[in-house]
């Protein structure tokens, strides 16, 4: 009778998700400011504001110009795919070469509430550094301009950390849905981002479709592609609406997301298991 | 039981439909290397020792309890339900990996308390149960450290009192014992054996056989994936009672003795390795025992000791793994 009841209550009480949300946080906290990632992060965000720093000592007039390409070569180019996917494929595989995998699924919880918390938390770290960091090279780069110059153009910084947001969310889906994948899930990410989605900006028709870059450009203040004459003009054509490419993110977050909880929940712990190794 | 009072603690044995834990011809394979092959087994209250060597499938067997693999074939349920892509289980489910992997930087008592957490405890619950644990465990003066600085022993601990954060009905222990100092594993056999007496199901696995031996009668023996024997130690070895025993007789004549010995029918062979000692092999040790009995008051015969040899579980293990 008493196993009846207990069938019949299946062992689901409510899950409390403030400790989830707890745990991801101080999991969270050690995959992104650790021992092991703390130098990295901080040169990460801090050689953008060098670089600023460097064009505002020699260039403090021109400095403002520039500051779209900056964005686009160094945060939407190099920063923020770098962050989401080393960020994003850590989420899980740190815990799988961790060998720390166990703990957590092996608790009440489940697996899918704590690792999309640790989403969510790392996603929102990487857009506070990266906010913080456009921020300080924004007001570098316009600041030989004087502050009604900051000013007048604070909206294009607004413009700039929302795509950024948007983009990070997008690689950071798609370096997680890699990881609940595979086991070697940060060079596949990082090829990625370093070669197709920086390639097919340069190719003509709708091959660029296919890469997250091209939707954070349409988004960002960086000068829209239909500014290059000739030949550049045609390959950097730009059809692409802010609408379209703000769904367009959304839609990759969530699809990859959905997938890599769908890995996730039916993915096996073989660990180090000696049958497994032979 | 009354109707009207929903019970707190459900009654598991390990026999009959009530078994904790209910493993029905599981199987698992990994590509073409087997884990675990065909393997029936019901484990109850009380501790029960899962020996086999290293690779023999222990750790595979804990995985498929522990809901981290699905069996390729056959049911494993804990409590009645699969553990399977059900987290529910392990409200009353501890699992205390073989792996010696932390979040290094996280302290003994924080780590212990976010597994609390993971249970679903509020802040201070988990940490007043990290702290009660930890007491249990002996390392209350450790809980504070960071785990990167534990040793061995310190690591297994803290994984043990990871388990018991919320205080669970079954208990799996792989290699629970592995890196501990002679006094840990005492203390800790010690605790393992009052968890049983509490009630609990607990689960031990160990490749060595003398550990699982001083902490528990009943046990399973599992080799090559499949399960060799299970049960109490003497009744497995009843199982080989028509095998010869290894008989060691520690006499300052042994080759007078063995004279004796040698008469006797179901003596196969004696052996006389050192000064002082005999070694007989008989498939009737009751007749040997009742010889060396009357020729030691008879022929004034000596004996300082007698021992079988292989009366224990290494020569019962030894002797399933042959068959």
């Amino acid at each position: 009778m008493r196993l009846a009841y207990y069938r019949m209550n299946n062992f689901q009480p409510m899950m409390n998700l403030k400790n989830a949300f707890s745990a991801a946080l101080r999991l969270a906290n050690l995959q992104v400011f650790g021992r092991k990632r703390r130098l990295i992060t901080i040169l990460a965000l801090a050689f953008p504001i060098m670089l600023a720093v460097l064009y505002w000592v020699y260039s403090p007039h021109s400095a403002a110009q520039a500051y779209p390409e900056a964005v686009a070569g160094i945060f939407t180019g190099i920063l923020v795919p770098f962050l989401a996917i080393f960020w994003g494929s850590a989420l899980i595989s740190d815990e799988v070469e961790g060998k720390t995998l166990v703990f957590l699924w092996t608790r009440p919880l489940g697996r899918i509430p704590l690792f999309l918390f640790k989403f969510v938390i790392v996603v929102f770290y990487l857009t506070l550094l990266v906010a913080v960091s456009v921020a300080a090279v924004f007001a570098l780069m316009y600041g030989g301009g004087g502050g009604r110059a900051v000013a007048d153009n604070l909206v294009i910084a607004g413009y700039d950390v929302s795509a950024l947001t948007l983009g990070g969310l997008a690689y950071a889906a798609f370096a997680f849905f890699l990881a609940a994948m595979l086991k070697k899930p940060l060079v596949i990410g990082l090829f990625y981002v370093f070669t197709w989605d920086g390639f097919a900006q340069f190719l003509p028709g709708y091959l660029k479709l296919f890469s997250i870059r091209h939707y954070i450009f349409v988004l960002s203040s960086r000068p829209q592609a239909n500014q290059p004459e000739g030949f550049l003009r045609f390959l950097g054509e730009n059809t692409t609406t802010e609408a379209q490419a703000l769904i367009t993110l959304l839609c990759v977050t969530i699809v990859f997301l959905s997938l890599g909880c769908v890995l996730l929940r039916n993915r096996e712990f073989l660990g180090d298991d000696p049958a497994r190794s032979q | 039981m009354s109707m009207g009072t929903p019970p707190t603690q459900p009654e598991f044995s390990g026999t009959g439909n009530n078994r904790t834990i209910d493993i029905r011809g599981a199987s698992k394979w990994y590509g073409d290397v087997i884990g675990v092959n065909q393997v029936s087994l019901g484990i109850g209250p009380g501790v029960t020792g899962l020996l086999g060597p290293n690779g023999a499938g222990k750790s595979t067997l804990i995985k498929l309890i522990t809901g981290q693999l699905k069996p390729g074939n056959g049911s494993v349920t804990v409590m009645g339900m699969s553990p399977w892509k059900n987290p529910g289980v392990f409200h009353h489910l501890g699992h205390c990996p073989d792996s010696d992997c932390f979040w290094e930087e996280m302290t003994g008592q924080g780590f212990v308390s976010m597994m609390g957490r993971l249970a679903g405890f509020d802040a201070a619950e988990s940490e007043r149960r990290a702290r009660e644990q930890l007491e249990r465990v002996s390392m209350t003066s450790h809980a504070l450290r960071a785990i990167q600085g534990y040793s061995k022993g310190m690591r297994q601990r803290v994984k043990l009192a990871a388990a018991l954060v919320h205080d669970p009905i079954a208990l799996v222990l792989d290699e629970p014992l592995n890196g501990l100092d002679p006094v840990g594993r005492r203390d800790m056999l010690e605790l393992f054996r009052h968890l049983g007496d509490e009630g609990k199901t607990v689960l031990v696995s160990s490749h060595i056989l003398h550990e699982i031996e001083s902490l528990t009668p009943t046990i399973v023996l599992i080799h090559h994936g499949r399960i060799l024997a299970e049960g109490v130690i003497e009744d497995i070895r009843a199982l080989i009672e028509n095998q010869p025993l290894t008989l060691q007789i520690s006499t300052p004549d042994p080759r007078a003795v063995g004279q004796s010995l040698a008469r006797l029918d179901g003596v196969y062979s004696l052996t006389f390795p050192d000064n002082g000692v005999l070694i007989a092999r008989s498939a009737n040790p009751e007749i040997v025992y009742e010889t060396l009995q009357a020729d030691v008051i008879a022929k004034r015969y000596t004996v300082h000791g007698l021992c079988a040899l292989d009366d224990n579980l290494d020569a019962v293990f030894q002797y399933l793994v042959k068959e």
